[in-house]
């Protein structure tokens, strides 16, 4: 008898131990899927049409868009930051633009020693399924520059594909 | 109290400045992070337009078998190109534009980019500047692009070094023939010399001990010390200085006479 209710505790810790780590295989890749989607080359094709978009007008109007593409992937409130060179003389626009569930962008340009520098900022949250920021300046100071581009604000806590892509004159 | 919060705001920064750390941690992206020789030309325009027909000319594209001669080459073709857009020199942007194909064709990077060398063609027969600004970066990104696909990652950064040195070598004459401090600022680019430098000395051993890519690394850092050390204020000597620099290496990589083949 003594035996017996030994075997049926020894049976039990097993499948109790074989239920902790399928749960724990479970959890972990459900929590992957859900906070870290990886974000595909296709992913940024909408991100970047609208960023052109947004530069599209300024074309008519003498600017030069470079042709590589920023290419980011927006994780909730965690700044992403582009290194440039800008030159004094010259006018910049940045567009970025973010696919949905992105909801509100923020964009900000940073000297070479990390301090802010002052955008003209456009907004245009609400025309497009997604997010769109555009900031322009001209550049008093020539050197190196940071770009930084950050999401605030999404609908379920998923990282977002977003572009950057800037006009000079 | 207050040496605390003094001592934290040294540590992270102002309000809305960046740590040190996120500095650090920012992207640097061969493709946008190296600036378009036409944006420097554009800044240069603004203050006073030099005469860029004088500054035109194609180069020599060197005939070898070096790959990293080819790929430095091709780097100066590009700013050659833009040069030539600012001279309005059709003739000179068609001669260019051939031969960027056959050092794309000797690189084994050229079946992507007939096309680009068509349309380089044809803006030029149309007089189209701003679209043979765009098809020139394009081409350069294509080349770039297709280096990559083929594994030879390697060469894209002796690409945009050859093209770096050219823009420097051009902005530092333009600046010697009508000094002014203002213009002297545009070569305020100490960290991109840097960075270019730093990327040759991630090359595979056999490139990165090539005498040619060992000389233009060594200019670039050289370059990069000179501008460190002038706090953002330039003489026309150290005008001069960096030219002198640049101008030798540019001649290296059009004229050297290294026939080695790197596989």
């Amino acid at each position: 008898m003594k035996k017996k209710q030994t075997n049926i505790i020894f049976v039990a810790l097993i499948l109790t131990f074989i239920a902790i780590a399928v749960l724990f295989f479970l959890r972990k890749n459900f929590v992957s899927e859900n906070r870290e989607p990886s974000v595909s080359p296709a992913d940024f094709v909408d991100s970047k049409r609208h960023a052109l978009d947004l530069l599209g007008a300024l074309v008519n109007r003498g600017f030069r868009v470079r042709d590589e593409v920023w290419e980011i992937s927006l994780r909730p409130r965690k700044m992403e930051l582009l290194q440039l060179t800008l030159f004094a003389g010259n006018q910049y626009w940045f567009a970025v633009a973010a696919s949905a569930p992105a909801q509100r962008l923020k964009l900000a340009l940073y000297d070479d020693e990390g301090r802010p520098v002052a955008l003209d900022l456009w907004k245009d949250d609400h025309a497009i399924s997604g997010a769109r920021i555009a900031g322009g300046l001209v550049i008093t100071c020539s050197g190196n520059y940071y770009v930084g581009v950050e999401l605030l604000e999404e609908a379920d806590g998923k990282t977002v594909p977003a572009s950057l892509v800037y006009a000079y004159q | 109290m207050l040496v605390l919060v003094l001592g934290v705001s040294c540590l992270y920064g102002r309000g809305g400045d960046l740590t040190s750390q996120q500095i650090k941690e920012a992207v640097y992206l061969d493709g946008i992070s190296v600036p378009s020789p036409g944006e420097i030309f554009a800044a240069i325009n603004k203050r006073s337009p030099p005469n860029w027909a004088m500054l035109s000319h194609g180069g020599v594209a060197p005939i070898t078998t070096n790959r990293a001669q080819l790929a430095l080459a091709v780097g100066l073709l590009v700013t050659n190109g833009f040069v030539s857009v600012e001279a309005q020199d059709g003739q000179q942007v068609k001669n260019i534009g051939r031969d960027m194909m056959t050092l794309s064709k000797a690189l084994g990077v050229s079946q992507n980019i007939l096309s680009r060398g068509n349309n380089l063609i044809e803006f030029a027969d149309h007089s189209e500047w701003d679209s043979l600004r765009q098809e020139l970066e394009a081409t350069e990104n294509e080349v770039k692009t297709t280096m990559i696909e083929q594994q030879d990652r390697n060469l894209v950064n002796l690409t945009s070094a050859g093209a770096w040195l050219r823009g420097i070598d051009v902005v530092a004459k333009i600046v010697m023939n009508n000094y002014s401090s203002e213009g002297a600022a545009l070569l305020d680019e100490p960290f991109l010399a840097r960075h270019l430098a730093a990327d040759l000395e991630e090359l595979s051993p056999k490139l990165k001990n090539d005498s040619l890519v060992i000389q233009v690394r060594e200019t670039l850092i050289e370059i990069a010390t000179i501008l460190e050390k002038q706090n953002h204020r330039f003489s026309e000597e150290v005008i001069a200085e960096i030219q002198i620099k640049a101008s030798k290496v540019i001649k290296a990589i059009e004229t050297s006479s290294s026939t080695k083949s790197i596989p």
